[in-house]
């Protein structure tokens, strides 16, 4: 592929992150701030302390909240209502003992501030593996969730099931249960590896 | 912040290209050809960018020991810019000129002349004023081709990967992203493709089909 083609291939897929993002947070409200991932067990997510949400009119409407758990408030839902999605977070995720919090950009799906569990060890060489190992830890649970995404969003089911139900939550009605969702996806796994 | 110690706070990119045979003695050959040239108040250069060692800037003499870990190559890049305050620059430029009117006894300057000026001030001012420096660090893990770089600023990314893209051509920087993530999931080319075809999804309204 030309360097020019993959360019604008990265660069037109950029609003998936923000996609991303809103089927984290749905997600992680219909498990109750738990999410099943396959090959790594349960994890918690939730998204705290700073969301930004923005929609591109005529120029960038923004919304930025900030508090002790801005997503789970009225002007977050209005927010999406409003046709705004989130290009900025701060997250929680712990699996197991091991803690991390950062901000997400949706875009690049950078992560930036990651606070990783505290090391082990004070030299500044046996440090900077460790920081890395729990880095890389970090962002193999995070390349899951996404592939999750990906493979969800490829297929029919995305139009069919998830972003009906996305809606409804978006409105603030019921919507698919954890349970109804796992179901969906171990389905999708099932018969991709029939394929 | 930075891959020792502080914050985490880093862009990662995805190396593109196939890895050299014998990659570690000639990556190490490439980064010293590429290492940090200080500046000097003679250079044309107003900024410039090398590698440096990532445990100390001024550290320019790059052997194996101090840029590989283990599977990682950690760098610093450096980047110098000679910063002289605009309104001294401003000052030293109108008593320049008005002493090159005096010795010449013209009105008026042309262009030529007042360019002239212009880089004689610039020179001697940059011998009373230290480049501003700023070093980042680097770190990039060769079993999968991914580097941390620990700042967020387009600017600098796009001299990371100038100075990245001359250090070890042919191999290429890109930044991660969603497009990106699915080529390194191995995804099948038609899945690629899909991908690059998709349409945003309205969330917050049922389209009218």
């Amino acid at each position: 592929m030309k360097q020019i083609e993959l360019g604008e291939r990265i660069e037109s897929a950029r609003f998936l992150g923000r996609e991303f993002l809103v089927f984290v947070w749905w997600l992680s409200e219909i498990g109750e701030g738990t999410i099943a991932l396959p090959g790594h067990g349960d994890i918690e997510l939730h998204l705290d302390s700073m969301l930004v949400l923005e929609r591109q009119a005529e120029g960038v409407e923004s919304c930025r909240l900030k508090g002790a758990d801005p997503s789970t408030g009225k002007e977050a839902k209005e927010a999406l209502r409003d046709g705004k999605l989130p290009t900025r977070a701060h997250a929680h995720v712990s699996q197991a003992e091991k803690a991390f919090s950062f901000a997400w950009n949706a875009d690049t799906l950078a992560t930036s501030g990651v606070k990783i569990p505290a090391l082990l060890t004070d030299s500044e060489d046996d440090g900077f593996f460790e920081r890395m190992q729990l880095v890389e830890e970090l962002e193999t649970l995070l390349l899951s969730l996404f592939e999750q995404f990906l493979r969800l969003r490829l297929s029919s089911e995305w139009d069919a099931t998830v972003v009906p139900a996305i809606r409804l939550w978006v409105r603030d009605q019921p919507t698919m249960t954890r349970a109804d969702y796992e179901s969906l996806r171990d389905q999708m796994a099932l018969r991709a590896r029939k394929r | 912040m930075g891959a020792l110690r502080g914050s985490i706070s880093y862009a990662k990119f995805h190396v593109r290209g196939e890895m050299p045979d014998a990659f570690v003695d000639k990556f190490a050959k490439s980064v010293r050809l590429r290492a940090f040239r200080p500046l000097v108040p003679s250079d044309e250069d107003e900024q410039r960018a090398g590698w440096c060692s990532i445990h100390h800037p001024f550290d320019l003499d790059l052997d194996h020991g101090k840029i590989y870990a283990n599977e990682y190559m950690n760098l610093g890049l450096r980047i110098d810019r000679w910063r002289i305050p605009s309104a001294v620059l401003k000052a030293h430029l109108a008593d320049a000129e008005a002493a090159r009117l005096e010795q010449t006894g013209q009105q008026r300057l042309s262009k030529t002349q007042r360019d002239d000026v212009r880089v004689m001030v610039v020179r001697k001012l940059r011998e009373q004023f230290m480049p501003a420096m700023r070093v980042i660090d680097l770190s990039w893990n060769l079993n999968t081709g991914v580097v941390r770089f620990f700042s967020h600023s387009n600017t600098v990314h796009e001299t990371l990967i100038e100075v990245f893209e001359t250090t070890f051509k042919p191999l290429s920087l890109v930044l991660d992203g969603a497009y990106v993530r699915a080529e390194n999931l191995k995804m099948p080319a038609a899945s690629l493709d899909a991908i690059a075809a998709l349409e945003p999804t309205p969330f917050h309204f049922e389209p009218t089909r």
